[in-house]
């Protein structure tokens, strides 16, 4: 029998999606704690989250070095003892902060969590930022800002987010070679005394981990009430920029970086899911409209793509691309193409089938292992949403029209809201 | 541990299926056994170009990726010195589409003019964005070409320069197609939530007609053993001066591959590392420093790379990486040194096999080295590296006469 390879094989539907349980204890001191078992692998994740992003602080940078700053040093330990204990039982230390969170992430082999709990207990409850230390910490920095001042698209990516939010505004604060001279250690200690504390943080455990961690972790997290800190909230109201065109010139470049956005709306609104799908439709995966048409029609750049993004104090919605710099202004007028004709047309049924297809792939994706269902339940934690979020995400997503589609268009993606922001040639 | 099953295809193609019933995915990986090293040296960047067409539809499939966007898939691949790499995963009730368009590629491409056109146009921005347009970014063009003279390995597998992709012809494109994308030089690796039979069957279904094609034989030119320290000092409008050191290592088959593995760790995985703390963090000659090996299948290159720190002469910081080479070559590492990086490499191999996708890809790869199951030998072979075996590898590895040094001067003095 011949094979009739060009016909595709039948689509099975996915039924249902099983989705890792989680269950949720408090701490002795009312600490969150959330639990997802699952894996072959005798090892755990410990995450601990503190409101401590950089919607909280006053001037560039407090925040992320405050955070990168905490296993420098200690009461107890000194930078270097902490890398050797951690290295030496083949831990994992990550330290991150976005624009709302900061975190805290241990990756350690069960057999020694008693050891990197106890390190991961000293850089939370007791870090000192020694003077040397963060010295050297920013020297370094600064270093690696002026070396990404040659890159169009780091220029673009941190110029963007103050045109977006203004520069005044948390998000939007911008980096300049002083900001790295002007931290001192009073401004991470105050930081650190302000929002690193037991009632402005969770933790979400994830993995095969052994049975008593919640005892392990009460013992050492939620017996006293540490940190002198107060529950913070996103409630500071700032004033958002106005829409702009930007061009910022660099010469001797051969590729131009483009960022073509606008503020937007958060995840807590019930438009949310309708704008990620249409924003998909546009730029979201590789057989986006972008993709398709300036990347694999036009040959103008690598790669392009959209996204929202959502944030406690207002989302962004942008496109971002790096072209060749002759290419710029046709790159140009494709996406404001993109953009008219989403605004325009209804999404054609086939099309919007793929792209429901693959948002619900790629959730399947983002949701598998324990690791990674505790990375994306944050989510739900951080906005307060309801328990059961991804399979109303779901339903959303198969039940929106290419009606309400144009509609949200309209509503969210016009191309006279859009700040443009070139850094390069043109 | 990973089980998993092997079979051999009549055509040759040799496929690896692992089962994971704790994932609601599956991922398929085809990797090919043809990389930069394959290429016409006035002719380079094809292999990776060619990856990019394996994107512009196939004999019976216009489009490769609407179908599997269709079920929720995704996909991706790389390309490097050795082999093209082809990977997607997608939820485990659709594993049928992917096995029809990977065999439907493997069987034949649509060749189409436009898509030669645009990917050309693609790739050089590629180019562009990954090496010429970024500081620093063309380093790996230049160390390559000081640290060999006759071997493949001496270009990217970006290329040697854009004008090689410019040029690339449909006839090329053709004639590699039929000498490097044969079921005998491929491996299929499937793991995730499949049943070992049934996946079998579907295998033997997409993949069992495609003929087997002419074995490719590789002869690619020896390298020439290095005498002599080789330098090169370029000037670019970088804010700092940087300094990167190549010396030819074991490749990734020789058995002391593990144990020059273990020294870059030594040097500079982890905070604690020596290069970090020493050269870093104490006397400040470097804001930033690494030491890896690229682990390339004929023959390794182990690199250290900084960028010197404000005020420091670049000799100074060259002469220190110097001491802490010499320090390895001299002093036994102590045990509980050698202890760290092994418990580094054993997590690390534990978290690795978390994942659904990087177990398919371990498997094939393990399978081109000779035999998938080596994937549960890594962590055994490296505990086996003694006290002695270091301080003998740094021996071989770190000699003077094969040092090649590139200096990357800052215009700004």
């Amino acid at each position: 029998m011949k094979l009739k390879r060009e016909i595709a094989p039948e689509i099975n539907e996915i039924k249902n999606i099983a989705f890792i349980q989680h269950s949720k204890f408090l701490l002795s001191n009312e600490i969150p704690i959330y639990s997802f078992k699952s894996g072959t692998q005798e090892i755990t994740r410990i995450e601990f989250v503190f409101k401590a992003g950089n919607y909280f602080q006053k001037a560039p940078l407090y925040a992320n070095t405050t955070n990168r700053l905490l296993n420098e040093g200690t009461n107890k330990y000194n930078s270097k003892q902490i890398a050797d204990i951690i290295d030496f039982y083949g831990a994992y230390l990550e330290l991150e902060v976005d624009n709302d969170n900061a975190y805290i992430t241990l990756y350690s082999l069960n057999k020694y969590l008693d050891t990197t709990l106890e390190i991961m207990e000293s850089i939370i409850k007791f870090s000192n930022f020694p003077d040397n230390e963060l010295e050297t910490y920013l020297n370094n920095k600064k270093q690696a800002y002026l070396i990404s001042l040659q890159k169009v698209s780091h220029i673009a990516r941190r110029k963007f987010a103050g045109l977006i939010y203004g520069e005044t505004h948390p998000y939007g604060m911008q980096v300049s070679e002083n900001t790295f001279d002007e931290i001192k250690t009073k401004n991470l200690t105050d930081f650190y005394k302000k929002y690193y504390s037991f009632n402005n943080c969770y933790i979400t455990i994830s993995g095969l981990f052994p049975e008593n961690i919640y005892d392990t972790i009460n013992g050492i997290f939620g017996k006293d009430k540490w940190g002198k800190g107060n529950s913070t909230d996103f409630n500071k109201q700032f004033n958002i920029a106005e829409k702009s065109t930007n061009f910022i010139k660099v010469d001797n470049v051969m590729q131009s970086s483009i960022r073509v956005g606008c503020h937007t709306i958060n995840r807590l609104h019930k438009d949310y899911i309708k704008l990620v799908v249409i924003n998909t439709v546009l730029g979201g995966y590789f057989g986006s409209r972008l993709m398709s048409n300036i990347r694999e029609d036009k040959g103008y750049t690598y790669g392009i793509g959209s996204g929202v993004a959502s944030f406690q104090a207002g989302g962004m919605f942008y496109i971002s691309t790096d072209v060749g710099a002759k290419f710029t202004n046709k790159a140009m007028t494709e996406i404001y193409k993109e953009l008219d004709l989403i605004c325009d047309k209804e999404v054609s049924k086939g099309e919007l089938e793929t792209v429901k297809k693959y948002i619900i792939g790629n959730l399947i994706r983002n949701a598998d292992g324990a690791f990674a269902m505790a990375n994306i339940y944050k989510t739900i934690i951080d906005y307060n949403l309801p328990e059961d979020y991804f399979n109303y995400f779901i339903s959303e997503v198969n039940n929106c029209s290419a009606k309400e589609l144009l509609k949200i268009a309209q509503k969210y993606l016009s191309k006279d809201k859009m700040t443009e922001l070139i850094v390069g040639q043109k | 541990m990973i089980s998993f099953e092997k079979f051999i295809l009549p055509n040759g193609l040799r496929v690896i299926l692992h089962e994971d019933l704790a994932t609601p995915l599956v991922a398929i990986n085809v990797l090919y056994d043809v990389g930069s090293k394959d290429e016409d040296p006035n002719k380079t960047g094809f292999a990776h170009l060619f990856e990019h067409l394996m994107f512009g539809g196939s004999v019976n499939i216009p489009k490769y990726d609407e179908p599997l966007q269709n079920v929720g898939g995704q996909n991706n691949a790389f390309t490097n010195t050795d082999i093209t790499n082809y990977y997607l995963t997608l939820p485990k009730e659709n594993i049928e589409t992917g096995l029809w368009l990977e065999s439907d590629r493997m069987l034949g491409l649509a060749f189409s003019e436009k898509s030669l056109n645009t990917q050309r146009k693609v790739v050089v921005e590629e180019f562009k964005q990954s090496y010429l347009n970024q500081p620093y970014g063309d380093v790996w063009l230049e160390l390559r070409k000081l640290a060999f003279r006759k071997h493949p390995y001496r270009w990217a597998t970006i290329g040697k320069t854009p004008s090689h992709i410019r040029n690339a012809e449909m006839e090329d494109v053709k004639a590699f197609f039929k000498k490097h994308y044969n079921p005998s030089n491929a491996i299929l690796s499937i793991s995730g939530n499949i049943s070992i039979k049934e996946t079998y069957k579907l295998v033997e279904k997409w993949f069992g007609g495609i003929s087997a094609g002419e074995k490719y034989n590789r002869i690619l030119d020896e390298e020439p053993e290095q005498i002599s320290a080789r330098a090169k000092a370029i000037t670019k409008p970088v804010p700092y001066d940087a300094l990167y050191i190549a010396y030819h290592s074991p490749s990734r088959l020789d058995k002391d591959y593990y144990a020059s593995d273990l020294i870059s760790d030594v040097l500079s995985n982890g905070y604690s590392s020596r290069l970090y703390q020493s050269l870093v963090k104490e006397k400040k000659m470097f804001s930033e420093i690494n030491a890896y090996i690229t682990g390339e299948i004929e023959l390794g290159v182990f690199v250290i790379s900084g960028k010197i720190a404000e005020g420091v002469v670049i000799e100074k910081a060259e002469e220190e990486i110097e001491r802490q080479l010499s320090l390895l070559k001299t002093k036994s590492i102590s045990k509980e040194e050698l202890s760290k990086v092994k418990n580094k490499i054993e997590a690390n191999h534990t978290l690795n096999e978390m994942n659904v996708l990087n177990k398919a890809m371990s498997l094939a790869y393990y399978e081109l080295l000779g035999d998938a199951n080596k994937i549960n030998q890594q962590v055994e072979m490296y505990r086996k590296v003694s006290q002695k075996d270091i301080k003998r590898v740094a021996q071989e590895i770190f000699k003077q006469e094969k040092a090649n040094t590139l200096y990357y001067l800052s215009t700004k003095e």
